[in-house]
């Protein structure tokens, strides 16, 4: 039968070689494409570590000198890192709310990040900083590995990192982290004269669902250091976030809008805006889901075409080929077997097709074309992603040729003999 | 002639309705998904309001700082604007504007209170943008230079506030601080980056430092310089190369403000998303050109496939025409024209097609690095999208697809033999 296939496939060479270029070149690309997709979907199926259900993020202004009502310092008896806190801990204690906490360059999805070096003696590693406070953790429900979030809280102290588990693995690989040496200088504030040690360790973190974890550590942010440094200017880098109890969780932002207006206004600070986290990602991770939709319209596109060209050349063949068909349905052949006959002869076409696109493929992965940086190169995903790309156009000529094998398979044996 | 093988086209069309539809489908699909990459740079790329002249018009978006121990990356400082780009003479105006801030805008006695994007902005902003007032007029120069708290807002947000879309004389307050309604324009699409914003206030009443880590160089500000013509671009480029170098020798050798390329033009502004790096404007228009490709040749081979059956079985025909004396330049112009046909069926489909995708899928097909983090609407119009060149660029592309799609079997069916045609 498959002896008998190919050399049908031979002699109808010059109708064929279309259908073999299609095939060759569709099996190039959709692979592409399909591995693509694989290593983002992959990526964005890992937890980021983040559980931002129920949180919101606060951004807080002062009104300028230019306000009929500013309040000049000499004026008040207050810093303006006095009427941070005062403003958050009255966002503490508003009903529903959970926890709330003040962060730099710390939350996910965010536009800015900073970096510095841990070490111990003399390995170093450079790893994202956050400064946070200790309810940051129960705001995100960032957990230790056992999945407890108080050992985070209670160990987010002055003299203390948490660190995540690539630096942990990088600086300790014997393992036991907790309680050891770490060493990090801050250039400002009271922080660099301080021995720190690591009080526990996060689950690896993600800035956003599309990207790999990052090694990053957390130190406090301490009232100190914030009545050392926060200036009505800085106020826009001020990260306020909060957890809303699940119950309370309906409508909240106009609640929470309203009662802030008057809340939250206290001398030169307003608040600007309560935005949910899940719009906070939505925003940030746009523009990657638009080119996830952008890839599958692509794929649509070549399978269409794959489809097409499948029905075109088929029924144009079967046509031609009715004496054929026909002398074979009248030697005994029945239509569902003429109809398995032209689907294999699709197969073994693309088969033909498929194996110098393997080795096309193969090249263009090992060049490192392909996106190395979230996922390696390996021998799993070169062949998941084949086969999965084989199966897509596999489905789609078998799919194509039904119509045409159909066709034929309803013809009267007398009829089609006719033709010869 | 031509309208023989026309008629002999729509015969054929009809004589085999699946194979018919199949071709067209498949010309239809390449060049609706061509389309909507053309439609797509057209709205990013064409004039219209407010911001009409892109063609001429000139981007400064970033600014960097370099000295030997510290080199910033940022927007420029209004005092590199004022030096460098406010002086140049081959330019028709020029603006300052410091982009999209997040303020909180309300009302005296208002309940109403709404986060939106202001931008600071100087008096000629409204020369080189060409937006549509509903009424009022724009802060003039003085008033830009006195600090007179006067705002333009767009229509939207004056419904809103007010409840009317005639506010002009009442009072704003942006972030706590009075300001007069001197203006109400049409909302501004984000698409329209340049322009954009929902308040627009004189650049006195932004507070800006001078940064003087980095020479007072970099701030909030972008610059667009509109040339009078195209062909002035060239030498704005260069007149603005000449004046930063003479600013740099101004600051005594401490550091310099370096143009990184620009002012660019619209089209490489848009590839520039990193502040710090030239953009790579060869790799874009390579990776644009490999997209089109590979939407024109896997349906263009998929179509040779089904011209070349469909020759196969009209061989006789052909034989015929040749025995004839038909030459072989009759043949290729016929096999070419039939199929053109069929093509610009399936090219007018696909021209709708693309025009319901843009409109149903705006928001994704459309939007970009800077917008999705605004808060006004990416909305499109018929004024963005409908021009005369998206129909050019869509004749165009049929008669590649034509091309590729007839050209070789043509080519095959001309130089077969009279006796073998016949024989078939």
């Amino acid at each position: 039968m498959l002896k008998q296939i190919i050399k049908i496939i031979g002699k109808q060479r010059s109708s064929n070689a279309w259908v073999w270029a299609e095939m060759l070149l569709v099996s190039v690309f959709l692979w592409f494409i399909v591995d693509t997709l694989y290593v983002n979907l992959r990526t964005y199926f890992t937890p980021t570590g983040f559980q931002i259900d129920h949180t919101y993020l606060v951004g807080l202004r002062a009104v300028t000198e230019e306000s009929y009502q500013y309040i000049p310092a000499d004026q008040r008896t207050t810093s303006t890192a006095d009427d941070l806190l005062t403003v958050i801990d009255r966002m503490r204690t508003y009903p529903g709310v959970e926890a709330v906490s003040l962060s730099d360059a710390s939350y996910p999805y965010n536009n800015s990040d900073g970096w510095s070096d841990v070490k111990r003696d003399t390995t170093r590693m450079h790893a994202q900083r956050r400064r946070v406070t200790a309810d940051f953790f129960r705001v995100f429900r960032l957990t230790n590995p056992k999945g407890e979030i108080d050992p985070l809280v209670n160990n987010m102290a002055f003299n203390q990192l948490i660190i995540s588990p690539e630096i942990a693995e990088e600086l300790y690989p014997e393992g036991n982290v907790v309680g050891k040496e770490i060493g990090f200088h801050y250039t400002f504030g009271d922080g660099d004269s301080v021995g720190y040690r690591i009080g526990a360790v996060c689950p690896p973190l993600k800035c956003d669902d599309f990207r790999k974890s990052n090694p990053t550590f957390f130190f406090l942010w301490t009232e100190k250091m914030l009545q050392e440094d926060l200036s009505e200017a800085a106020l826009p880098f001020m990260e306020v976030c909060l957890r809303v109890k699940p119950e309370a969780d309906n409508d909240f932002v106009a609640r929470f809008k309203k009662d802030m207006a008057v809340l939250a206004r206290y001398n030169n600070l307003f608040m600007l805006d309560v935005r949910p986290f899940s719009e906070v990602r939505e925003r940030f991770i746009r523009d990657r889901v638009n080119e996830f939709k952008l890839s599958l319209s692509v794929i649509g596109f070549l399978l269409v075409n794959i489809f097409l060209g499948i029905v075109g050349t088929f029924w144009f063949r079967t046509q031609q080929r009715q004496g054929e068909m026909g002398l074979r349905i009248a030697l005994g052949s029945t239509g569902r077997g003429l109809q398995k006959m032209l689907m294999l002869e699709g197969i073994v076409l693309l088969l033909f097709a498929f194996l110098p696109a393997m080795l096309i493929s193969l090249n263009i992965g090992l060049k490192d074309l392909v996106n190395v940086e979230l996922m390696p190169f390996s021998a799993g995903r070169y062949f998941l992603c084949q086969g999965i790309t084989f199966v897509l156009i596999a489905g789609m000529i078998s799919f194509g040729v039904l119509y045409p094998a159909l066709k034929t398979a309803r013809l009267q044996p007398a009829e089609a003999l006719h033709y010869e | 002639m031509l309208q023989q093988y026309f008629k002999q086209a729509w015969l054929l069309l009809r004589e085999n309705p699946l194979l018919s539809i199949i071709s067209i489908a498949g010309t239809a699909l390449a060049i609706t998904l061509i389309m909507v990459l053309v439609i797509t740079y057209e709205v990013r790329t064409a004039n219209y309001k407010p911001e009409m002249n892109r063609d001429r018009m000139l981007y400064v978006k970033y600014g960097r700082y370099e000295s030997p121990n510290n080199i910033s990356n940022s927007a420029n400082s209004f005092e590199v604007v004022k030096q460098c780009f406010y002086p140049l003479k081959h330019a028709e105006a020029v603006t300052a504007v410091a982009p999209y801030i997040e303020v909180l805008i309300s009302i005296p006695g208002g309940e109403k209170e709404y986060k939106s994007d202001v931008s600071f902005t100087d008096a000629d902003f409204w020369k080189v943008f060409d937006f549509e007032f509903v009424s009022g007029k724009p802060y003039t120069s003085e008033e830009v230079e006195s600090g007179i708290p006067k705002a333009v807002i767009n229509e939207t947000l004056a419904q809103n506030l007010y409840g009317d879309t005639d506010p002009v004389g009442k009072t704003l307050l942006v972030n706590f601080v009075e300001c007069t309604v001197a203006a109400v324009v049409k909302p501004v699409s984000t698409l329209a980056e340049a322009a954009y914003a929902e308040v627009w206030l004189p650049r006195t009443l932004n507070t800006d430092v001078p940064n003087l880590w980095v020479e007072n160089t970099l701030g909030g500000y972008r610059c667009f310089i509109l040339a009078p013509a195209k062909a002035d671009i060239p030498a704005i480029q260069e007149e603005a190369e000449q004046l930063v170098q003479q600013f740099n020798a101004s600051m005594m050798e401490k550091g310099k403000y370096v143009l990184n390329g620009q002012p660019d033009t619209h089209f490489v502004q848009m590839i520039h998303t990193i502040g710090s790096q030239r953009p790579d404007v060869n790799g874009a228009i390579l990776r644009y050109g490999a997209i089109i490709l590979i939407l024109l040749l896997v349906p263009a081979i998929n179509l040779s496939g089904m011209t070349f059956s469909r020759m196969n079985k009209r061989m006789a025909e052909m034989g015929v025409r040749k025995a004839f004396g038909a030459t072989k330049g009759n043949l290729l112009s016929q096999v070419l024209s039939e199929n053109l046909v069929w093509t610009l069926i399936g090219g007018v489909f696909g021209v709708a097609l693309s025009y319901l995708a843009i409109t149903l899928m705006s928001k994704w097909l459309l939007e970009t690095q800077t917008s999705r983090f605004l808060d006004g609407e990416a909305f499109i119009n018929a004024g963005m999208i409908v021009h005369p060149m998206v129909f050019v660029y869509a004749f165009l592309f049929c008669l590649v697809l034509n091309l590729l799609s007839a050209g070789i079997p043509a080519w095959r069916v001309s130089r077969e033999h009279i006796v073998d045609a016949l024989n078939s």
